[in-house]
């Protein structure tokens, strides 16, 4: 479970990214954030990830207070969080197989293990026959799907998504949405997706949380922009 | 703690690809830290030889009190017994004029066997003192001179004591720059990995981001700045371990004189190496975790 307690987080540069944040998400659910640039998404991504730590309030996922993590213990509160980005971050002198396979080998799992943890990933995602391929030689979908299955790969309970659409085109938005509705369905992981895509948001309605100038505006259980 | 092990291939390999694609940079750095060290051991030899000079002059420093040939056995007791009691003195030891005229003998041949029939004996009885410094022989001395029935003292003079205090100042010196060097070549590792790591910061916040312990991430660093220390202290272990022994054997195993006796090779090189060696290491790992300490506190 995620929970942000009346949560509030300004930079140094004086912008209030989140103010009074106030909000439960269950165990199994998935849920868009919304809202224009600036509007303070990429803060709660941030403070969900442990990136950043907030002003007041607290922050607790999954019982753990996230802002009172050491800087030492961040890491393993991270292999409970996956993490998707929109730059997809993959380390590029690494081809598919092994930038999942990193994320298993931090945790110290056997080669044996790791070996057919990542052919299942590879299955569900969709990308065996990329598995030797680097990165740079993948489309931004495929680089997408990659990401996603790394960030699964320590089957976290919560997976953040930070506009995992952004630099895709439709078609290619689609495939995105419908493996995170997998994953979700099939593993009941928790989902927190942050978009800017519209159609996605009125097509696959979820609980949509709107966000504006750090303020909750809107938690609509139904979803879609029309719920408004 | 078993992951740490477990992991210790792992993070082994990824030391030696990254040193393996890091060539160009990672090779100048250990040129410099060669360079470096080069120093260090080249005043590390000439500080070990001066120390072992000095030791043996010293050794062979001995203050000569001359006594008045008409004191009587009671007299020369009551002088020991004061030159005893000097600060400073080690021991005191009574040789008579036949054994002085023997050691003459021995010393500079036989020409001075003439003088050894009765009465023409032309020496002194004289007490021999050690001291416990070489740069307490002055003092000593002066006040030796001052006991009632002391005729001389002699020492081996003010050049000796020059030279012992120049030792020491180039001892003192040397030491203080030797630790110069090895500072540098910490620094020298330290800018070097940074330079390596500060390309792939991005990388260090992927892996922090998929769970990396901040161990997993500074080892590998850490091993491959001990492999470039080590690498670098190749050069001067190699020179010395090859170089020492080549010169004590073209010098015959002194320098310029017999007062000067060099230290042999064995077992004084196989310190020396292991010490560079060593230093290498040391300085690779201190050089290489303050670098990569940064960085990973480079994002939350």
């Amino acid at each position: 479970m995620i929970e942000f307690k009346d949560v509030s987080k300004a930079y140094p540069n004086g912008v209030h990214a989140l103010n009074h944040v106030n909000l439960k998400v269950e165990d199994g659910e998935f849920i868009y954030v919304i809202g224009a640039t600036g509007s303070g998404k990429s803060t709660m991504i941030k403070l969900l990830n442990g990136e950043e730590v907030s002003d007041s309030g607290q922050l607790i996922v999954d019982g753990v207070d996230v802002g009172a993590l050491k800087h030492r213990k961040v890491p393993a509160y991270r292999r409970n969080v996956g993490c998707i980005f929109q730059d997809y971050r993959l380390l590029p002198k690494l081809t598919v197989y092994e930038n999942i396979a990193f994320a298993l080998e931090v945790v110290g799992m056997r080669k044996k293990d790791i070996k057919n943890r990542v052919r299942e990933i590879l299955e569900l995602v969709d990308l065996k026959d990329k598995a030797r391929s680097y990165p740079d030689e993948l489309s931004g979908g495929q680089q997408q799907r990659v990401t996603i299955g790394r960030a699964i790969a320590n089957r976290p309970k919560i997976l953040i998504a930070d506009e995992p659409t952004g630099n895709l085109d439709p078609e290619k938005s689609l495939e995105i949405i419908q493996l995170l509705e997998k994953i979700n369905q099939n593993f009941g992981t928790t989902i927190v997706m942050v978009t800017h895509d519209k159609v996605l948001v009125d097509e696959f309605k979820k609980r949509t949380i709107i966000l504006d100038g750090g303020y909750v505006i809107h938690d609509s259980r139904v979803g879609g922009y029309r719920s408004v | 703690m078993t992951l740490f092990f477990r992991s210790l291939p792992r993070l082994w390999r990824k030391a030696s690809l990254d040193l393996k694609r890091h060539f160009a940079m990672t090779f100048s750095a250990s040129l410099s830290i060669g360079i470096a060290l080069l120093m260090a051991m080249l005043l590390l030899i000439s500080a070990a030889n001066i120390a072992n000079f000095t030791q043996h002059i010293e050794q062979e420093l001995m203050i000569q009190v001359s006594l008045q040939p008409t004191l009587d056995a009671s007299q020369q007791e009551n002088i020991q017994q004061q030159l005893v009691n000097i600060q400073g003195v080690k021991n005191v030891t009574y040789s008579s004029k036949e054994e002085e005229l023997d050691k003459l003998i021995q010393e500079n041949g036989d020409i001075f066997a003439q003088y050894a029939q009765e009465g023409r004996n032309p020496l002194y009885n004289v007490f021999l003192i050690e001291a416990d410094h070489a740069d307490q022989i002055e003092t000593i001395s002066k006040k030796a001179k001052t006991i009632h029935g002391v005729i001389d003292v002699s020492y081996g003079g003010g050049a000796i004591q020059k030279l012992i205090a120049l030792f020491k100042n180039v001892r003192i010196w040397g030491t203080l720059f030797v630790a110069l060097m090895i500072l540098l070549a910490i620094y020298l590792i330290r800018n070097t990995i940074k330079m390596t790591i500060h390309v792939r910061k991005d990388e260090i916040a992927i892996m922090r981001q998929v769970g990396a312990y901040n161990w997993f991430i500074t080892v590998p660093f850490v091993l491959e700045g001990m492999i470039i220390g080590l690498r670098g202290a190749l050069i001067p272990a190699l020179i010395a371990g090859i170089g020492y022994p080549l010169l004590y054997q073209t010098m015959n195993g002194v320098f310029l004189s017999d007062m000067f006796i060099l230290l042999s090779p064995i077992p004084f090189i196989l310190y020396l190496v292991a010490f560079l060696l060593l230093l290498g290491l040391g300085a690779g790992l201190v050089g290489s975790y303050l670098a990569v300490r940064k960085y990973v506190r480079f994002i939350r």
